[in-house]
């Protein structure tokens, strides 16, 4: 199980209060999908991604954005057993998806750095800390069931 | 994944903004990769002080910068243009190149903080490229039959007995690349 210090918990907890979901989910995976373009390969259904504007502006992109939000504010709701609440998350992305698990940390990198930009100087080096470990602890949970 | 034009006109743009603002930059990307992975002090054991801000990341993060600028000057031949560079990396320093991957997030990340608006995905991920060319490019001596003589290296001193060895060894070698100014009492750092 994950040690988190009261630190840990208050800040990562702190982080969602104050960045704007709608916002943070929709820049973070298109920053991906433009900075790690083999990315693009999962979202074949998702239209126009020939270039940054592209995807930048596509509505689906933005719309899958709102749910990856949300499948972090379950495991922020869920932070003492991630690797449980996340059982079924994981199947889906190992079986369904087939997503290669490397790209996880992919989409972790990019959502550090939006968060980064959106927080500003209150995103210190301590709360980036606590923050990257949240979502190491998260992708831990979503490689759990591949084989 | 090379640079094309467009990629190096990017960065050299992005770098006149960025360049007055080089050492602090440095300085808070070193204390985020300290802070955040932490298995990347123990190529710094010989400082005092680790925290973030701390006088040694301060000196050692406008050190980085000032090895970035010079890439951003020689971007259209890293390799050849860093072999000095490289060379210090793979026989002094010896650093696991997996931690020039570390820095480059960490840079990236202040980056993103002090131009909230000048980082847009375009510039991040030509950046990216270029860090991870400069990355690269430090990286090509590490596997390298060295055409340096014998062990005139810099690694084989003797420093005085009273000191411990491990501090004696990075001392040592760090002052004769010229990294570290300090020597130890009475000795002198060059044979």
């Amino acid at each position: 199980m994950v040690k988190w210090s009261d630190f840990e918990r208050a800040t990562i907890q702190d982080i969602f209060s104050k960045i704007d979901k709608d916002v943070v989910g929709q820049a973070a995976l298109s920053r991906c999908l433009i900075v790690y373009p083999w990315t693009q390969r999962y979202f074949g259904s998702f239209g126009n991604l020939y270039n940054a504007a592209a995807i930048t502006s596509n509505p689906k992109v933005a719309a899958h954005g709102k749910v990856v939000i949300g499948g972090l504010e379950k495991a922020l709701q869920n932070m003492d057993n991630i690797k449980q609440a996340y059982t079924d998350l994981s199947v889906l992305h190992s079986e369904k998806l087939q997503v290669d698990p490397d790209n996880f940390k992919l989409l972790a990198d990019c959502l550090t750095i939006v968060v980064a930009s959106n927080l500003g100087i209150s995103f210190t080096p301590e709360v980036q800390a606590a923050f990257q470990k949240f979502l190491d602890v998260v992708v831990a949970a979503l490689r759990k069931q591949y084989y | 994944m090379s640079l094309t034009a467009k990629d190096k006109e990017i960065v050299k743009a992005f770098w006149t903004k960025l360049a007055p603002k080089a050492d602090d930059v440095g300085a808070d990307a070193l204390s985020r990769m300290l802070a955040v992975y932490p298995q990347t002090k123990t190529y710094f054991a010989h400082w005092k002080d680790l925290s973030p801000g701390s006088a040694p990341v301060k000196k050692h993060g406008k050190t980085i910068m000032g090895g970035v600028a010079d890439a951003v000057g020689k971007i259209d031949d890293l390799t050849a243009g860093l072999l000095n560079l490289s060379e210090l990396h793979a026989f002094t320093l010896r650093v696991d190149p997996a931690n020039f991957k570390i820095l480059s997030h960490n840079i990236l990340v202040v980056l993103a903080i002090v131009f909230p608006n000048e980082f847009t995905p375009e510039v991040h991920v030509a950046l990216d490229k270029f860090l991870g060319a400069l990355s690269r490019a430090l990286a090509e001596k590490y596997r390298y039959p060295t055409t340096r003589s014998e062990p005139q290296n810099e690694q084989h001193f003797s420093p005085p007995l009273s000191i411990s060895t491990s501090k004696r060894s990075s001392m040592c070698w760090l002052a004769a690349v010229g990294i570290c100014r300090e020597t130890h009492k009475g000795t002198s750092s060059k044979r």
